[in-house]
């Protein structure tokens, strides 16, 4: 967490003392916010205060995106595996989109050798140093399983384009996605199927699956896909049932979320 | 009682019963209030919140009553305002127990609903608009001939009649007219989405009375915080044992909905697509597509 200039807890637990009215408040918000100089994460920890106490005005953040382009976006994917300075560019691409669903699209084609060569991960952890050949997805989702490595590899998620991955909303896509990798384990080109699924669902656009008018996804009959789910592992489709159960309604509906009604 | 509150009593209390509620939270979200206050506020009007109200923490009673977010387009010199209505459950339900035997009420339900302009809301609140304090039967002749020949009670009831049981023709052209104009609950039938879940309305229609909100509840149609409290944890228990739905419905309303979904790509993600998936796992073999 950021240390800002000012305690907001504190700030309005004043304001409230002082029985400021929500105009006034509103008000020395915005005073706030450009002293902040417009940082989206004080923006961010001030909406969620204005909406934990009750006020009902949110500040927008403004978030210079660059717009999603196909081609740009097969040149940079291809060969990343190969090259440090494709990876390099790849993720200075997902950072400048800031679109979780392109992120968790890509992660196939980030090498864990070049992620540590980037400071992304550690150097001296000899268990990453054991896997330097594999892809960060296959990391990622395999790290569930162990203590040691979970946190070190899931906050590279920060750096990739998804800033807000340790949140509650996003963590729960991603456990869901994780969900969806199981079927990758267990079959041939199960990426092909994940994919398909993916676009059914409408978790990600199906122009990210798109690359050299080639379709990286399966061909698969939108009625059938309670068959497809069907592949995820049973045991970790219930772990992450009952790790969510208490938020799940709270989160806005998404592909992922439809998912998880589904299976 | 204090000269504050007396002020404010003097400041709101010709308004309507609503109206009056919703101005006394506002003094107390602004910070001029506590709650104390805010009881004698409504005593006046003989206002009673529930009981949990007055366990609940400060934060939680300022948002009891919330219905709009502003968002804020801040720049340096200066700001924007967009305003977006969400659904407040003890709002919602106040307005639809005043609206069953009053005209103001019902119009004001209307309005709230078509603000906050979610489709699921919108079919779910058309069963607590009774047609007899609409506007509607006095405005088309043809519509108060047509639900009087049907013992039709509430508008959902006749959207129902006219798209399940495939009603008179003329009237679903009449209808059609009246859910885009601005006088009454807004549904255009002619986008895609409404249409996908109109589709799934009349499918869940054919459901039995005692399970089709525990339906809406399972596949996320309607949240939790849709439904009379009271009732929601029961609600709950009957999902577990909640078996067979399917049974109620013939292949061919099934193939009516699949054909819509073939030629109709783009339905974003939501609780009626849910409930559909899973219908076509249950029907998968028997359907002829």
């Amino acid at each position: 967490m950021m240390s800002y200039i000012i305690d907001i807890e504190t700030l309005f637990d004043e304001y409230e003392k002082k029985k400021l009215s929500m105009e006034d408040i509103f008000f020395e918000c915005i005073d706030l916010i450009k002293l902040h100089e417009f940082n989206k994460d004080f923006i961010f920890d001030l909406n969620d205060t204005l909406n934990y106490r009750g006020y009902n005005f949110q500040f927008l953040i403004n978030k210079n995106k660059e717009q999603f382009d196909q081609n740009k976006y097969a040149l940079l994917i291809k060969n990343a595996t190969k090259s440090l300075d494709k990876t390099k560019k790849l993720i200075e691409y997902l950072n400048n989109i800031q679109d979780y669903r392109l992120t968790l699209a890509s992660l196939h084609a980030l090498k864990i050798k070049f992620l540590i060569k980037l400071n992304l991960l550690p150097q001296n952890n000899d268990l990453l140093n054991q896997m330097q050949q594999e892809n960060y997805r296959d990391v990622l989702f395999a790290s569930y399983n162990s203590d040691e490595l979970f946190d070190i590899v899931y906050k590279v998620l920060e750096k990739i384009g998804i800033p807000y991955a340790t949140l509650a909303y996003m963590k729960f896509r991603i456990d869901v996605e994780m969900l969806l990798w199981t079927i990758e384990t267990n079959k041939n080109n199960g990426y092909l199927i994940v994919n398909a699924i993916k676009t059914i669902l409408n978790i990600a656009p199906k122009e990210y699956f798109i690359r050299d008018n080639k379709a990286y996804y399966a061909s698969i009959s939108s009625l059938k896909i309670k068959n497809y789910l069907k592949l995820i592992d049973k045991d970790a489709i219930k772990i992450i049932k009952n790790a969510w159960k208490e938020e799940f309604d709270n989160f806005d509906m998404t592909g992922y979320k439809l998912l998880l009604l589904l299976v | 009682m204090n000269n504050k509150v007396l002020e404010i009593w003097e400041q709101i209390n010709l308004q309507n019963e609503i109206t009056y509620l919703k101005l006394a939270f506002s003094f107390f979200v602004n910070n001029e209030i506590d709650v104390k206050e805010l009881k004698e506020i409504l005593n006046f009007k003989k206002i009673e919140l529930p009981d949990y109200f007055y366990s609940l923490d400060l934060f939680s009673q300022k948002k009891f009553l919330k219905t709009e977010i502003y968002y804020i387009d801040l720049k340096n010199d200066s700001y924007n305002y967009t305003c977006k209505t969400i659904f407040n459950n003890f709002y919602f339900y106040y307005l639809v127990n005043k609206a069953k035997r009053n005209k103001e009420y019902t119009s004001l339900l209307i309005e709230y609903v078509n603000n906050i302009n979610q489709l699921n809301i919108t079919f779910y609140a058309a069963k607590f608009i009774n047609l007899k304090n609409t506007k509607l039967l006095v405005q088309y002749k043809d519509i108060k001939n047509y639900v009087e020949k049907n013992h039709i009670v509430n508008f959902y009831d006749l959207l129902m009649n006219i798209y399940v049981k495939k009603g008179n023709e003329e009237i679903k052209k009449i209808l059609k007219k009246v859910l885009k104009n601005n006088n009454f609950l807004y549904l255009d039938l002619d986008n895609t989405f409404t249409k996908f879940a109109l589709h799934i309305e009349c499918l869940i229609y054919l459901l039995p009375t005692k399970i089709k909100d525990i339906v809406k509840l399972k596949f996320l149609i309607l949240n939790k915080e849709h439904f009379p409290f009271d009732k929601i944890s029961k609600m709950e228990t009957k999902i577990n044992v909640l078996k067979n739905y399917d049974n109620y419905f013939t292949n061919y309303a099934l193939k009516q909905v699949i054909d819509f979904v073939n030629k109709n790509n783009n339905i974003p993600p939501n609780g009626y697509l849910a409930f559909y998936y899973a219908l076509m796992e249950r029907k998968n073999d028997e359907l002829y597509y």
